[in-house]
């Protein structure tokens, strides 16, 4: 027997999507955008001409040694050349590899958030929207509440609480992460759940007086058969769309998190970090700036364009022809 | 009433397309019509045969992707394709008026219900405000509405359906206009009110000199209110002729068919309806030759040739090849009927499911507010022999849906008792064990929606026969049970691997009987399981739950606003109007004086279908009481005493307002709740004072 979910992610209905979506031209620009930049996020390292950190040198600055190794000053401010496409940056280093290096950080961490915050608010949603009664009330004021207060400043507030805290505990997944890394992703996770709850909630009680929500409970499902089998198809298409766009604003955050110096730190060749660096030495070398900034700008309008035509090929809902 | 020649309306070879998949597919094709003043002319189809396209073609009016591809409207000797958007304004909700099936959709919620009608009268005849809403205050006296001068102020969301559609026709009318065209404009309504609106649609149209065309799916109404009728299928005028005619002797045979397929021309209790086989083709795959010939029971090699609509005589005109035949009487267009499923014998003393004194109240107000009850089920008790059927009718409101979602435990009865099987039951669905569960089944009114779009047709029915089905649990069991459930609604084993969207209306609902039947219940609740189908559709549902009942060994409970579908396969019908009970009784003695008033009025509004034998169908009978005024009353403000008390036309004083009226015995276990003795009501009926 053919499960739900394994209907909803089928061969056939993601090659349909993905046959809506290239035929809509808004979309397909978003598809081709974000599938470019996951494959920098993936390949961009292997492709990269050098280290992130590396200092490139300055051939017309070179010593000869005694010794006879030739030591160079390194190449500060270059603007773009064939040696260095996007230049260097006030420390010397290839703007192109730290952008290709950067992606990993930059993707990765709004992913990784992302994807919590979508299965914690999917589960939440689901149970709230179909219990009703006194947990939702609970909860749902609960979610009001959080989603009361400005989410930069909770996300400013939390990281430098669990930040050092986390710093403080001895592990070895924490130490090979990064301490920062991990609070920001439970910050994230901790803002757009709620976020994600409501969407589902608000999907679930659209389903939950249905004929075949009613007509599973007159066999006798369990609640784990009915929010998972019989609801959560018809949620999942706006619970894609949501995660497209919770991805899209983790993106910001993330980025405006490194640009106010509470993200990444240095060296990171996070974007966010990036433009930060990059905004002193403005006036020497604009490229140091503009290229950041381009790169994360490019990512979330192809991301929004991609919810956008997600939206709109799902909301047809089923469609097995 | 003078007749002229020249037609109000003509429409010469009408083709209309909608664009599909960058396609242009006719949604209707080569149509004739023709209107002539003071005419009320039906368009008859069911759905998807393009008669509210056709509507809006002449209204100029289409949706965006159809065009008006070919063909000429004419009204008043004019063309209408040729008239500028200035000229479409002096004749659209002037000349011509339009009568939605929505009313509430089609009132603006936000002003009032003078401010709108006024707004007619000021654009159109160029009334002031005051004069507009004076003359909106008589038009709206004209459709019987208590206090018009009120209705004026009032805003769309406080009438009720019927008013509200009372103010739509008045607003229509308001212009004087030459044609009305009026859209399924009593389908959203209750029978009771439907026969009030149908009466009034007659009397003003007839009373302003009007002409219209009335569409409608139900044949009942256009033989009601129609002086000719054109019969639309896929798109084109398969016959058109006037009502007498057109019911005494089809000629062509979708004709025939529709009208063999209602249920109140069975013949008798154990036949079958006729049906038509197969389905209505879609938009992308019309036949070329006669669009009827896959389906023709009469169909000859000639059919794949398209036949010319031809005239007849007068009005009457027909496409088909073999009419003469048919007029002739040589040849029946008719399906041969097929016997009923043997039924063994019938209901036996044995009880399967008791209720006793069931009670539902809906609280509502929320957790800061005063609780109020909605009483939608009141001291409820019947029994339901096994291998009958039980048939439960009442308008929307009286809270037959309630009583079978109590039943099966979807909503939690208040007090109460359910006996299945000589065990008592919980009422409480958490409570119910697997067995309770496997021997009552539910049927859900919208097929459409009780079906997961994300589940096949075999895991919906598998699901169903693992966990209900103890004595099958290997997956050979359960596929091997599956096709015999299948086979036995009449879908081939290739349905178990469609989804909900690969299925029409009718194969739905046959896939939802499966599903029930595969748990094999004691019994199974219907909730109107042929409300949301065609005609034709509904003939076959109908066949397919006899058979079923004759094959399994289940009882019915089916629930239906409809009484032909009621009487059609009942035993034993119940009436229930505001959660009570107001006749129970064998079919043949229900539907026979003495009745109940209530049961005498709803038999009133089902529309009667002259079957050839009757000249002219009138809408009651001289000595007949009138039919009923208002609505039902809220359940929130239910009447004291009788319930029925507020609309009752034998209303005898005081007695019913303040007194609950004795339930009187009459023979084979009949009951009416009445002040009226039986005796009395019997000679009121027949008509014998």
């Amino acid at each position: 027997m053919q499960t739900s979910l394994q209907q909803f992610f089928s061969v056939s209905r993601l090659s349909r999507t993905l046959r809506l979506l290239t035929a809509d031209r808004a979309a397909s620009v978003g598809l081709v955008v974000v599938l470019f930049y996951i494959g920098i996020a993936l390949f961009g390292p292997m492709l990269a001409p050098h280290n992130f950190a590396q200092v490139v040198d300055d051939p017309a600055k070179c010593l000869t040694r005694s010794s006879g190794d030739v030591r160079c000053a390194a190449l500060k401010n270059a603007p773009p050349s064939s040696a260095n496409p996007l230049g260097t940056d006030r420390n010397g280093r290839d703007m192109l590899s730290r952008l290709l290096y950067g992606g990993r950080e930059t993707l990765g961490l709004p992913a990784v958030a992302t994807f919590f915050a979508v299965m914690l608010g999917m589960a939440l949603g689901l149970y709230i929207g179909y219990v009703g009664g006194w947990p939702d009330e609970i909860l749902s004021r609960l979610i009001d509440s959080l989603l009361a207060i400005p989410a930069l400043i909770l996300a400013l507030v939390t990281l430098a609480t669990l930040a050092p805290s986390l710093a403080m505990i001895d592990s070895p997944i924490i130490q090979s992460l990064g301490s920062t890394s991990i609070a920001i992703i439970i910050v994230i996770t901790l803002l757009y759940t709620p976020i994600v709850a409501r969407v589902v909630r608000a999907a679930t009680l659209a389903l939950r007086d249905s004929g075949y929500v009613e007509a599973a409970k007159l066999r006798g499902e369990s609640t784990a058969y009915i929010l998972f089998r019989e609801i959560l198809p018809g949620v999942m298409p706006a619970l894609v769309v949501e995660g497209a766009l919770r991805f899209s604003y983790a993106i910001f955050l993330v980025t405006s998190l490194g640009f106010l110096g509470l993200g990444a730190q240095p060296p990171s060749p996070e974007w966010g970090r990036m433009v930060l660096d990059a905004r002193s030495n403005y006036a020497e070398a604009p490229w140091t700036l503009w290229t950041p900034v381009a790169a994360i700008a490019i990512l979330v309008i192809g991301v929004n364009l991609l919810s956008d035509g997600l939206q709109r090929v799902l909301r047809g809902g089923p469609d097995n022809d | 009433m003078t007749e002229t020649q020249e037609p109000l309306l003509c429409v010469e070879g009408l083709t209309i397309e909608y664009q599909i998949a960058h396609q242009w597919q006719p949604a209707i094709h080569d149509v004739h019509l023709s209107i002539m003043p003071h005419e009320i002319h039906g368009l008859v189809g069911e759905s998807g045969s393009g008669k509210s396209t056709l509507g809006a073609g002449i209204l100029g009016d289409l949706p965006p992707l159809a065009r008006h591809a070919d063909g000429h409207i004419f009204f008043e000797g004019r063309d209408l394709a040729t008239l500028t958007p200035a000229e479409w304004q002096m004749v659209r909700g002037h000349r011509i008026a339009f009568v939605p099936q929505n009313p509430l959709e089609a009132l603006n919620p936000t002003l009032t219900i003078g401010t709108q009608m006024a707004e007619v009268t000021r654009t159109h005849l160029g009334l002031s405000h005051k004069d507009a809403l004076k003359q909106a205050g008589e038009m709206l006296a004209q459709t019987n509405l208590p206090d018009p001068i009120a209705t004026l102020q009032r805003y769309p969301h406080q009438l009720s359906g019927g008013q509200q559609q009372r103010v739509m026709i008045a607003m229509a009318l308001s212009t004087r206009p030459r044609l009305l065209i009026l859209d399924e404009p009593t389908t959203a309504l209750d029978v009771t009110t439907r026969a009030v609106i149908l009466e009034l649609v007659r009397t003003l149209i007839r009373e302003k000199e009007a002409a219209a065309l009335y569409i409608s799916h139900d044949l009942g109404t256009i033989a009601q209110l129609c002086d000719t009728v054109t019969v639309l299928y896929a798109g084109e005028v398969m016959e058109t002729a006037s009502v007498q005619s057109l019911f005494a002797k089809p000629l062509h045979p979708y004709t025939s068919g529709l009208l063999a397929s209602l249920p109140s021309r069975a013949s008798g209790d154990q036949s079958r309806l006729a049906t038509i086989k197969g389905a209505a083709p879609s938009l992308v795959d019309r036949p070329t030759g006669c669009v009827f010939a896959p389906r023709c029971p009469v169909v000859i090699d000639k059919c794949a040739e398209k036949p010319p609509l031809e005239r007849i005589e007068g009005q009457r005109s027909v496409r088909c090849w073999r009419w003469h035949e048919i007029a002739a009487g040589t040849l029946d267009p008719r399906q041969p009927a097929v016997p009923a499923a043997l039924e063994t014998t019938r209901s036996s003393d044995e009880v399967v499911l008791s209720v006793g004194h069931l009670r539902k109240t809906y609280q509502d107000g929320g957790f800061w507010q005063s609780k109020s009850g909605v009483q939608a089920v009141s001291d409820v008790s019947f029994n339901v022999p096994r291998r009958s059927t039980i048939g439960i009718v009442g308008e929307s409101g009286s809270g037959k849906t309630t009583l079978a979602r109590a039943i099966v435990a979807l909503t939690e009865a208040d007090a109460g008792s359910l006996t299945l099987l000589n065990q008592p039951i919980s009422l409480h669905l958490a409570h119910r064990d697997a067995s309770t569960l496997q021997n009552l089944r539910y049927v859900f009114q919208n097929p459409g929606d009780s079906l997961n779009p994300y589940h096949t047709v075999r895991s919906a029915i598998g699901r169903t026969i693992r966990h209900l089905r103890k004595d099958e649990h290997s997956t050979q069991d359960v596929e091997q049970t599956l096709q015999q459930v299948l086979t036995a609604v009449g879908l081939t084993s290739a349905y178990a691997d469609r989804y909900p969207s690969q299925l029409s209306g009718g194969e739905k609902q046959r896939v939802a009987l499966a599903r029930a039947f595969a748990a094999q219940p004691a019994l199974v609740l219907a909730d109107e399981p042929t409300s949301a189908l065609d005609v034709s559709v509904q003939a076959v549902i109908l066949n397919l739950l006899k058979d079923l009942r004759a094959q399994a060994d289940a009882s019915y409970i089916v629930i239906s606003h409809d009484l032909d579908v009621i009487s059609y396969l009942a035993d034993w019908i119940i009436v229930l109007y505001l959660g009570e009970i107001m006749e129970q009784g064998p079919n043949s003695q229900v539907r026979h004086a003495p009745m109940h008033p209530y049961t005498e009025a709803l038999l009133m509004s089902v529309p009667t279908i002259p079957d050839g034998t009757s000249s002219k169908t009138t809408l009651s009978a001289k000595d007949a009481p009138p039919l009923l005024q208002g609505d039902i009353p809220s359940p929130r403000h239910k009447p004291s005493g009788c319930p029925f008390h507020t609309r009752c036309p034998r209303f005898l004083g005081d007695i019913c307002v303040t007194q609950t009226p004795p339930v009187r015995a009459g023979e084979n276990g009949h009951e009416i709740c009445c002040h009226i003795p039986l005796d009395e009501l019997r000679t009121l009926q027949t008509g014998g004072a």
